[in-house]
């Protein structure tokens, strides 16, 4: 069990605040940094890794400091988001590489097993130059897998990647995680966050938005406008008759096909239309969240 | 040191194509030598114009330029490109890291600058007047300081390779022909100087600074620029926001 903890963590550049007193608590399982560009999640990473020293906080991987103190990189594989890597070395040979400068027993061995995982074996003895974009983020996997990490920080792990690799890499997570690893990655495409996160940190311009799994980010906006499709055997009337209930902000008539709602309260506006349809004959067809997703709980946040 | 920093490092210097514009250098400066040799006549070639030639050619373009490739392809690149973080992530220590380079930089130097000076020398002059001997030192020297400066550039600018180039373009081969002062700040002057000492033909000047500073300002920017770069080392973000 090994526990990431960011305690009052303040980054900045001068003038310029890239992460705003942050505090995280990050236990095993996959956890999903999210954010939009420029929000402060590679800084978060750096900073997560020991490579960036906080300008105010501490950040701690089992209490004990990632900062100044190179053997914690015994028990972190990080996976940067930059495509450069050394392409001049096989794949084989910079994974090796990687075993070796982590002083693996056995680098030769660890660098197979490794390039196994990600199921890169095929093409482990060409140039690292000649791959594409996923192979790169697959091999960059392997290199941060050699030693067996504890923690495993990932920056953007999806970037780049067609449909069946990314689905190939979050199975590969999916399966650390249920091993015990403490797995933190970056995004900004919800999609990737909501499928195999656990744990959701939102990041918006340096602050720590919210936290929580994703059904708790959720809740934790229930007290903002929420959208509804509504389609009835009468949309008009059923429409005056929402209007006239306190949950309700407004309604809006979309052509002859559809009923638009806003309304205050989650809770209360599920109540209120089975109720207000009932009472007046009215047959609801369908009842759709149109901003369910995390995208409009992104947008939220990112516009509040 | 470290064995896997060394051996990628040698790896990244030798594997690519740009260690043939590193070899290009002692190529010509071993060409030039074979051609004044050849024209001198019968008396053979004068100590003074070798020592001239080593210290104008050797320590002025050779020992600078293999410096300055080896260094970009070692340092400036990897810290610009952002690969460097696989070796900051590792349980090595960030001076190790930037030891083992400078390691490797310095042997590029020494094999493709200050030794082949030493062959330029044989080539020309053979064993006469320590012309050759002077020349080989006066070579390590010089590749000792340019490596230290260059590897303080390297990690501390932004547009490092530029940069570089134009420390070696404007200062040392500029402004230290312009004000003399500066010899005590150049490691041209430095190499020049022990080229001088240790020749009996002196060229066509005195040296500049004595032997004894020369080579400790050789080692003391060797020292810094390593400090310095491994300060530097200590604090990078895993990617540009």
């Amino acid at each position: 069990m090994t526990e990431l903890d960011l305690t009052d963590v303040s980054r900045w550049y001068g003038n310029v605040v890239a992460v705003n007193d942050v505090n995280m608590h990050i236990g095993p399982g996959i956890t999903g940094l999210l954010g939009p560009n420029g929000a402060g999640k590679s800084t978060l990473l750096s900073m997560m890794a020991g490579l960036l020293p906080p300008s105010a906080g501490t950040v701690t991987i089992d209490g004990r400091p990632t900062r100044a103190n190179i053997a914690i990189y015994r028990q972190i594989g990080l996976v940067p988001v930059q495509e450069s890597l050394y392409d001049f070395l096989t794949g084989e040979q910079f994974v090796r590489l990687n075993a070796e400068l982590q002083k693996v027993p056995q680098p030769g061995l660890a660098a197979k097993r490794a390039i196994g995982l990600v199921e890169m074996s095929d093409a482990a003895d060409r140039k690292i130059s000649t791959y594409s974009k996923g192979m790169k983020q697959r091999i960059k996997v392997a290199s941060a897998l050699t030693h067996d990490p504890a923690v495993l920080l990932l920056d953007e792990p999806f970037n780049g990647m067609d449909p069946i690799q990314r689905r190939h890499m979050m199975a590969l997570l999916t399966q650390f995680a249920e091993q015990g690893r403490t797995i933190v990655f970056s995004s900004h495409i919800l999609e990737e966050v909501e499928q195999i996160a656990r744990q959701v940190e939102v990041v918006v311009a340096g602050r720590h938005a919210a936290s929580g799994d994703f059904a708790a980010i959720r809740r934790l906006m229930t007290d903002r406008p929420n959208q509804y499709l509504v389609r009835s055997s009468d949309d008009r009337r059923l429409a005056a008759l929402l209007l006239a209930e306190p949950c309700v902000r407004g309604a809006r008539l979309r052509g002859d096909t559809a009923l638009e709602v806003e309304a205050d309260d989650f809770g209360g506006f599920a109540q209120v239309i089975p109720k207000v349809a009932r009472d007046n004959a009215i047959r609801v067809f369908e009842v759709t969240p149109t901003d369910e997703s995390l995208e409009s709980v992104f947008s939220y946040l990112v516009n509040s | 040191m470290n064995g896997p920093i060394l051996r990628l490092g040698l790896r990244s210097l030798f594997g690519r194509a740009r260690a043939w514009l590193m070899i290009a250098m002692p190529v010509i400066m071993l060409a030039l030598a074979a051609v004044m040799r050849l024209t001198a006549g019968s008396g053979g070639l004068d100590p003074n114009s070798a020592e001239n030639f080593l210290r104008i050619f050797g320590i002025g373009i050779a020992v600078p330029v293999v410096a300055l490739i080896a260094t970009t392809t070692l340092i400036n690149s990897e810290f610009d490109d952002g690969s460097i973080i696989y070796l900051l992530t590792k349980p090595v220590s960030r001076v190790t890291i930037i030891a083992s380079k400078a390691v490797i930089v310095l042997g590029a130097g020494v094999l493709f600058g200050a030794a082949m000076m030493l062959v330029a020398g044989f080539i020309m002059v053979g064993g006469s007047d320590q012309v050759a001997v002077g020349a080989l030192i006066g070579g390590v020297v010089s590749t000792v300081a340019y490596v230290g400066i260059f590897t303080a550039l390297a990690t501390t600018m932004k547009r490092s390779v530029v940069g570089c180039l134009l420390f070696w373009l404007l200062w040392e081969s500029t402004v230290s022909a312009l004000f003399s002062p500066v010899k005590w700040l150049s490691a041209r002057a430095w190499g020049n100087a022990v080229v001088q000492h240790i020749a009996d033909a002196a060229g066509d000047g005195k040296p500049g600074v004595p032997l004894p500073y020369a080579v400790l300002a050789a080692i003391v920017a060797l020292a810094a620029g390593v400090a310095l770069a491994g300060q530097r080392l200590a604090s990078m973000t895993i990617s540009e926001e």
